[in-house]
């Protein structure tokens, strides 16, 4: 049986002096879609950045196909987060922050400017591509750190918030493209209120709050 | 509000990074300020001092005189009340009357401190009355007895008077008679050789003339003398001195007291150098102190902005505006009130140090904090509090939720201040290049150049400031389609980030400044060492007495041999325009000497056109006797003619020539005689022409067309009784000239009805060859006995030549003095030395008993001129500038890393988005290094620009030499250094920025908002 | 609700707030009713960019609505000058920020924390120095959150986030407001320091009388207040009293279906609507509609 993509046991973060996550298990398979659930400042934050490798865990182990990401860390690599703020250069445009993120991956300059263009443009942020970050708002500043993600094409894509700042129309968008990130062999994990979002994953999650550090009660969809 | 202070207190501790980088700006800003007058009014003082050691003794003294007695003590101290720096007056006390046995008069005197300033051969100093001292030279031997015909014993029992004996104790030689204390009076000329001067003083004592009676037409005349202590002057006196003089003036009106002085020439000399530097030296502070009010402007308001947060919690917590502003305020203001006195304290103490150490001073200057010192220092502070209160209230009016939201919107500089700096710059530069300004003021207009520099620095700072992100822009896409993401990203910070505007500008200006400083200084630095070496003529001149031509270059000829290190100058001042005789050869040997001197044979070396100056001519025609006899050819005059034949000689000690009659010319008459001057029976006389004129019968006319031929065909001279033919060259053409010709049959003078006629013998040629400068163009000037005009006939003609700051030749010595009949007493006697061989020569010299005064090199005089007011005035702006550059430095680095929090979000982003630490200190690093450089660069061109437009117009010297032509072309070592001075200084500095930006990257940044 | 006879603590009438930025807009604030009567303590609860945070700052009279009317104890404060603001904020409104660090400064004591403010209620009261008086209440606000003692004396900054949020609430306290608003107190905090934050705040209205408003998203805090009001999309979504949640119809008649009747009667469904007695029923119509892949409207 494959190791799975992403997978973690008796994690354990801090954030400052306070632990939110405590003793978390997680398994996630290429192409699975898990939702984590929980009202805001449960340590979602927190977990998903000690899952994308930004952050190092108080106590266990963050594996990435089974190698641990401590022992690797080219591994990180393989992992492409979209920040709950977005993570996004406020100086550059949408198709630069895009860019950058290629380019540090590895992509010439070149590739990355198509491929860049082509993310933007399924995010319905076409138009928008040569605007500042600054010049856009918030939803459609998300959207640029999802297209960020996505183009990426990363092995293990986690997303804190995705959807927050988005209406109906491009909450859909959205949505739809995590999940052909998925079908295509992406291992997805993201953090959400919405139940929109929670209904399209394969599992959930529900993390109590902090009062209670989590045991994962698996809530079935 | 005690609880105020106490808070504001620890919010300072809190940052305490911060808060010293900006006392440290405001102190060194007020420093910097401050520097500025406490230079100038240092430099005054040394400028008066040195003006007042360079003077003659009688022109920083005053002497008075009187035959009242006892007429001295209370006007001399109406004279030096209240002013430190007068000396007590010296008293003394001098009749003058014909020592009986020789004729000759001497002075019999007396003056307070005497003995300390004479040097004693035997004997001793004199302590009782009627004890008088001798000089060596006058001859009168130890313990004789001296009668003047002035001084008598009081009347005896017996009515009778008798002259006093005074009894000779003591037997001196003169000292320096450059001693101040002889006020300048040439006391000393019988020691000196002189004969027909009075002689050397009998020195004695006060009690002399308690004990005697002055008789017949001798009186006593008493004397004080007070001088001005140069080391007790400083720069504020010189108000005082001129109030000295005019209490002189009061004292002189009284009509029984005479007063002898030069000091109104030397208040002119003072009001001259001291008045040059006070317009220059305030332009100059006023651009430091603006330069000082800009970086404090621009860090104070990143101190204010760095407190943001707490100025937002004082809104919600309903503070009132004013309160709010105050509050925002504090802080700044706490720090700037620091600064100023840490700031005077730091321009007085060390600061002022180093520049005392550095000006070339005589005798340590006190450094004394002004009242305009403080004034510059406290300017600079309200800089900071106009930035401080524009910044705190600009908080205290902004919504406080944009605190906590998003991020700060950028707002574009506004046009409005760049407009007016342009405009001002082109301004300035266009009244500086054209001719005949608006203001045509003398030196205020020129004055005003120095002021340019600071505009076109801001101005070319202003327009990288706006070029720079432009500049970037133009690369985007080069970046975006290739490279790495260092220059990626460094690129698109400059184009679109704000943060670095303010110290574009101020390292701009700043490194503008330093450069123009740089360029000038060494413009100005080479512009004195060409002067003064110019003027100078050569490396080192000493100054001899004078004495006979032959003798003079005889006693160079034995000072030195080799004949290629001294050379004797002979150095006529002129009406018009100056001459220098001199030995050709050594004086191409040692003269400094530049080609283009040479004008238009600048490819001839000094040595063919000096050997072109000598000229073989005819042997001179000397005579020593006491009777001159013509013998010529019998004549028949025409009609009405009353010939007559005079002989012109040049009689030593007589500036003009002497002529003599020969007498009527008959058909009878072939020999004519006369009795020679008398001098010429034991000094050696020069016949310089035969002259003939014709007068007329009253009433008679003559035919115009009527001549008469007079054969010379013998001179001849009686000497002890005999008498003997002199070796003229009547028959040898070369040897005459004028209309006269030579043949042979003998010397021919054709006489004609209208004019005189003369043989002049051809002992130097009619036009001198010399070597001109540019201004002279071959008119007449007059020769080394200012006489006579002398024609030029030039070698060369260039802008300059050595040793002459006007218009002037350089001739051959000999020639000169052939041309002459005498030497003006004004000539001054040189001797021009080769480096390295100053004291060896004057130590020949004055073995040789030749007194030679005291000698100047060429480096005396670019001291003089570094002391002079445009001279200091630059100094001090290559002092400050630099500072000021470090200053600016040091504020973008700081600036930099107070943006380093939003950039830390940034680069949280970056490394969270995949970015190697490799890439992200590239883009840092690049980024840095081309604001900084930009902004260095910017500047370092505008100073050499605003060098090239204003250095031309900026006074460099007091009264700018006629010649040599200044030049304007700055060195570029000093300039190139300065400019990788900058660069490696840029790269420091990005560097260290980069890496504290890098050390605080931490992802848990990118929980917090981008602000 | 009963009319009061004291005018109500808070009363928004049509309340919008629109944030401009260069491109675009953001409507933060549609349109919200709300009333709050003198001595409730409200919860506002609901998605982060709901909303919630610029109406607490409106009512704190840092902004002001970009339309509708805003009455804080019957002043509207969109009339006011900014001076009359700052002195309303002085004297009767408390505020405690979301950030432990962003109510103090760092550098101060607690002390002279609590002086800052209460100088600012001295100078909006118009008396001049500073008593025995405000020095002793300090020390019993000090005494109250707990932080009497030792810790009186380390700098705010060094103190735990507990420990300052505690200090921010006496602080917030100092100048006996009417009115205190808090934005997320206990979203930074952990459990005990939360619930302990929460408790005071709660005692500290009960003696005072103060109305309370308190933002946050934590469902357990709306809990132990009175009251819950929830913001979804800058609307009033829906209310809460003593447990149970009721939905608040809007101004044209729009009610927000809690997300836990979603399956029941999913967006995007048509509904039939009965009249009953005390309301409406809505009844879905079969045969449209099907969760999951549904058209959006």
């Amino acid at each position: 049986m494959p190791e799975p993509a992403l997978s973690c046991r008796s994690l354990t973060c801090r954030a400052g002096d306070r632990e939110v996550v405590r003793d978390f298990d997680l398994a996630v398979a290429a192409g699975e879609r898990v939702a984590l659930t929980g009202p805001s400042g449960s340590g979602k934050t927190t977990l998903l950045t000690t899952l994308a490798g930004l952050l190092r865990p108080a106590a266990g182990q963050v594996r990435v196909d089974g190698v641990p990401l401590a022992d690797d860390p080219s591994l990180r690599s393989r992992l492409a987060l979209v920040f709950q703020s977005y993570g996004l250069l406020t100086l550059l445009t949408a198709a630069e922050n895009v860019e950058v993120a290629l380019r540090a991956a590895g992509r010439t300059p070149r590739e990355a400017m198509s491929e860049a263009a082509a993310a933007l443009e399924r995010m319905r942020l076409g138009g928008h591509a040569d605007h500042l970050i600054e010049e856009l708002s918030g939803g459609q500043q998300q959207r640029v750190a999802v297209a960020r993600a996505l183009a990426l094409a990363p092995r293990v894509l986690l997303a804190d918030e995705p959807t927050a700042e988005q209406d109906g129309v491009h909450r859909a968008i959205v949505l739809d493209e995590l999940v052909a990130a998925a079908r295509r062999g992406a291992a997805l994990v993201v953090a959400t209120h919405d139940p929109e979002v929670a209904e399209r994953c394969d599992r959930v999650i529900e993390l109590r709050s902090a009062a209670s550090p989590l045991s994962p009660a698996e809530v079935g969809a | 509000m005690s609880g105020g202070l106490g808070l504001t207190l620890r919010g300072l501790w809190e940052r305490r990074g911060l808060s010293l980088v900006v006392f440290l700006v405001a102190a060194v800003s007020v420093a910097t300020a401050a520097a500025g007058p406490i230079f100038a009014d240092s430099a005054r003082t040394i400028l008066a001092r040195t003006t007042l050691e360079a003077a003659s003794p009688d022109t920083r003294a005053w002497r008075l005189t009187t035959r009242e007695e006892d007429g001295l003590a209370a006007r001399t101290a109406k004279l030096t009340a209240g002013l430190p720096f007068l000396d007590p007056p010296i008293p003394g006390a001098e009749l003058v009357s014909p020592e009986v046995t020789t004729r000759r008069n001497y002075p019999l005197m007396w003056q307070d401190g005497q003995c300390e300033h004479l040097a004693l051969a035997e004997g001793r100093c004199p302590r009782t009355a009627k004890e008088i001292m001798v000089s060596a030279a006058s001859g009168f031997p130890l313990d004789s007895t001296v009668r003047v015909s002035g001084v008598s014993d009081p009347p005896g029992a017996d009515g009778e008077q008798r002259l006093a004996e005074l009894r000779v104790v003591g037997v001196y030689r003169p000292g320096d008679i450059d001693d101040p204390f002889w006020f300048g009076r040439n006391l000393f000329a019988q020691s000196a050789g002189a004969t027909e001067t009075n002689g050397d003083p009998f020195f004695t004592v006060p009690a002399t003339r308690a004990h005697t009676v002055a008789t017949g037409t001798a009186a006593w005349t008493e004397s004080a003398i007070v001088f001005l202590d140069p080391r007790r002057v400083t720069g504020a006196d010189i108000g005082r001195v001129e109030e000295a003089q005019r209490r002189a003036d009061e004292i002189a009106a009284g009509g029984s007291v005479l007063v002898f002085t030069g000091v109104p020439r030397l208040l002119e000399e003072l009001r001259a150098q001291t008045g040059t530097l006070g317009v220059p030296a305030l332009v100059v502070i006023a651009q430091l102190v603006a330069l000082g009010w800009l970086l404090l402007f621009l860090t104070v308001s990143d101190l204010v902005a760095a407190r943001a947060p707490e100025i937002a919690l004082a809104r919600v917590r309903g503070h009132g505006r004013a309160r709010v502003w105050r509050f925002g305020m504090a802080e700044p203001l706490v720090l700037l009130a620091a600064a100023l006195p840490a700031g005077l304290a730091l321009a007085a103490g060390p600061a002022g140090s180093v520049l005392a150490g550095l000006l070339p001073a005589q005798g340590a200057s006190p450094v004394v904090v002004t009242a305009g010192a403080v004034a510059a220092g406290a300017a600079v502070p309200l800089g900071g509090l106009a930035a401080a209160a524009i910044a705190a209230w600009r908080m205290a009016r902004r919504p406080v939720v944009e605190e906590w939201r998003g991020a700060p919107r950028r707002r574009a500089r506004g046009w409005i201040v760049d407009a007016v700096v342009l405009a001002l710059t082109a301004l300035g530069l266009a009244e500086l290049l054209a001719t005949g300004g608006v203001i045509a003021e003398g030196s205020g207009q020129r004055a005003g150049a120095l002021a340019v520099p600071g505009l076109v620095a801001l101005a070319a700072a202003l327009l990288a400031c706006r070029a720079l992100p432009l500049l970037a822009r133009t690369l985007f896409a080069r970046t975006r389609r290739s490279g790495g993401l260092g220059p990626f990203l460094a690129l698109r910070q400059i184009a679109r980030g704000s943060a670095t505007a303010g110290s574009v500008i101020v390292l701009g200006t700043a490194f503008g400044l330093a450069t123009f400083g740089t360029a000038a200084w060494s413009v100005t630095s080479a512009n004195y060492e060409r002067v003064a070496r110019t003027h100078n003529g050569a490396d080192t001149v000493l100054r001899v007495g004078a004495m006979p031509l032959e003798e003079f270059r005889e006693a160079v000829e034995r000072a030195d041999p080799s004949g290629s290190r001294a050379a004797p100058v002979l150095s006529v001042p002129g009406g018009q325009a100056a001459m220098l005789a001199t030995d050709p050869a050594r004086f191409a040997r040692v003269a400094y000497w530049r080609p283009s001197f040479a004008g238009d044979q600048a490819g001839v070396p000094l040595s063919t056109l000096a050997g072109r100056l000598g000229r073989e001519m005819a042997p001179r025609v000397l005579v020593t006797g006491d009777r001159f006899r013509v013998r010529i050819g019998s004549v028949r005059p025409p009609e009405n003619w009353q010939p007559r034949l005079h002989a012109d000689f040049r009689v030593p000690g007589h500036p003009r020539p002497v002529s003599i009659p020969l007498g009527l010319l008959d058909p009878a008459r072939t020999v004519l005689e006369w009795g020679l001057p008398k001098d010429c029976r034991t000094a050696v006389c020069e016949l310089r022409a035969i002259r003939g004129e014709v007068d007329f019968s009253p009433g008679a006319t003559a035919a115009p067309d009527s001549r008469l031929d007079v054969p010379v065909r013998e001179l001849a001279v009686r000497r002890d009784g005999r008498w003997r033919e002199l070796d003229a060259g009547l028959t040898d053409p070369g040897r005459w000239r004028g209309p006269a010709e030579a043949g042979p049959k003998g010397l021919t003078l054709p006489m004609t009805p209208f004019g005189a006629v003369s043989a002049i013998p051809e002992t130097f040629p009619e036009e001198l060859p010399a070597l001109v400068n540019g201004q002279l163009d071959g008119r007449y000037s007059q020769g080394a006995d200012q006489a006579y005009l002398v024609k030029y006939d030039a070698v060369s003609t260039g802008p300059a030549l050595p040793g002459l700051d006007r218009p002037g030749a350089i001739v051959d010595l000999e020639l000169a003095d052939r041309a002459a009949y005498a030497v003006d007493p004004k000539a001054e006697f040189q001797v021009w030395v080769a480096a390295g061989h100053g004291e060896a020569v004057r130590a020949a010299l004055t073995r040789q008993g030749v007194p030679v005064f005291e000698p100047t090199r060429y480096t005396d005089l670019v001291a003089r001129y570094t002391l002079q007011g445009p001279g200091l005035a630059l100094f001090l702006l290559l002092l400050a500038a630099p500072a000021a550059a470090v200053l600016a430095l040091g504020r973008a680095v700081l600036a930099l890393y107070a943006a380093a929090r939003r950039r830390s979000y940034e680069l949280a982003a970056l490394e969270a988005a995949g970015a190697r630490p490799r890439a992200l200190r590239a883009a840092l690093l690049l980024e840095q290094l081309i604001t900084l450089a930009a902004g260095m660069l910017a500047g370092v061109a505008a100073g050499l620009a605003a060098a090239a437009a204003a250095l031309p117009r900026i006074p460099q010297f007091t009264a700018t030499p006629l010649t040599p032509p200044l030049l304007y072309d700055p060195a570029p070592l000093p300039l190139v250094a300065v400019a990788v001075l900058a660069l490696l200084a840029a790269l420091a500095a990005a560097a260290l920025t980069a890496e504290l930006l890098l050390r605080r990257v931490r992802v848990d940044r990118l929980r917090e908002s981008p602000a | 609700m009963t009319a009061a006879p004291r005018p109500p603590a808070v009363r928004c009438d049509g309340l919008v707030r629109i944030y401009r930025s260069r491109e675009t807009e953001v409507v933060a604030l549609r349109d919200v009713d709300l009333v709050v009567d003198p001595g409730e303590s409200v919860a506002l609860l609901g998605p982060s960019g709901a909303g919630k945070s610029t109406l607490l700052w409106l009512m704190a009279g840092l902004m002001r609505p970009s339309a509708g009317r805003l009455r804080v104890h019957g002043v509207d404060l969109g009339r006011l000058a900014p001076r009359a603001l700052d002195r309303l904020r002085a004297a009767e409104i408390g505020v405690v920020l979301q950030n432990p660090a962003r109510n103090l400064i760092p550098y101060a004591t607690p002390a002279q924390n609590i002086a800052f403010a209460q100088r600012a209620g001295r100078a909006a009261r118009g008396r001049g120095w500073p008593g025995r008086r405000e020095r002793d209440r300090a020390a019993e606000l000090l005494e109250r959150v707990s932080l009497g003692g030792p810790v009186a004396r380390t700098r705010a900054g060094r103190m735990s986030g507990g420990e300052q949020q505690r200090l921010a609430v006496a602080v917030a306290l100092a100048n006996r407001p009417r009115l205190l608003l808090a934005d997320e107190p206990t979203s930074q905090l952990d459990a005990a320091s939360g619930r302990a934050v929460i408790e005071l705040i709660k005692e500290t209205a009960a003696e005072t009388g103060a109305t309370v408003v308190v933002v946050t998203h934590d469902p357990a805090v709306g809990a132990a207040l009175d009251r819950t009001v929830t913001i979804r999309d800058g609307r009033v979504g829906a209310e809460g009293r003593h447990g149970e949640d009721f939905v608040v119809v809007g101004r044209e008649g729009a009610v927000q279906l809690p997300p836990e009747y979603h399956e029941l009667l999913p967006p995007g469904t048509m509904a039939r609507i009965e009249a009953l007695e005390d309301g409406v029923a809505l009844r879905r119509v079969d045969g449209t509609g099907h969760p999951g892949d549904g058209e959006r409207p």
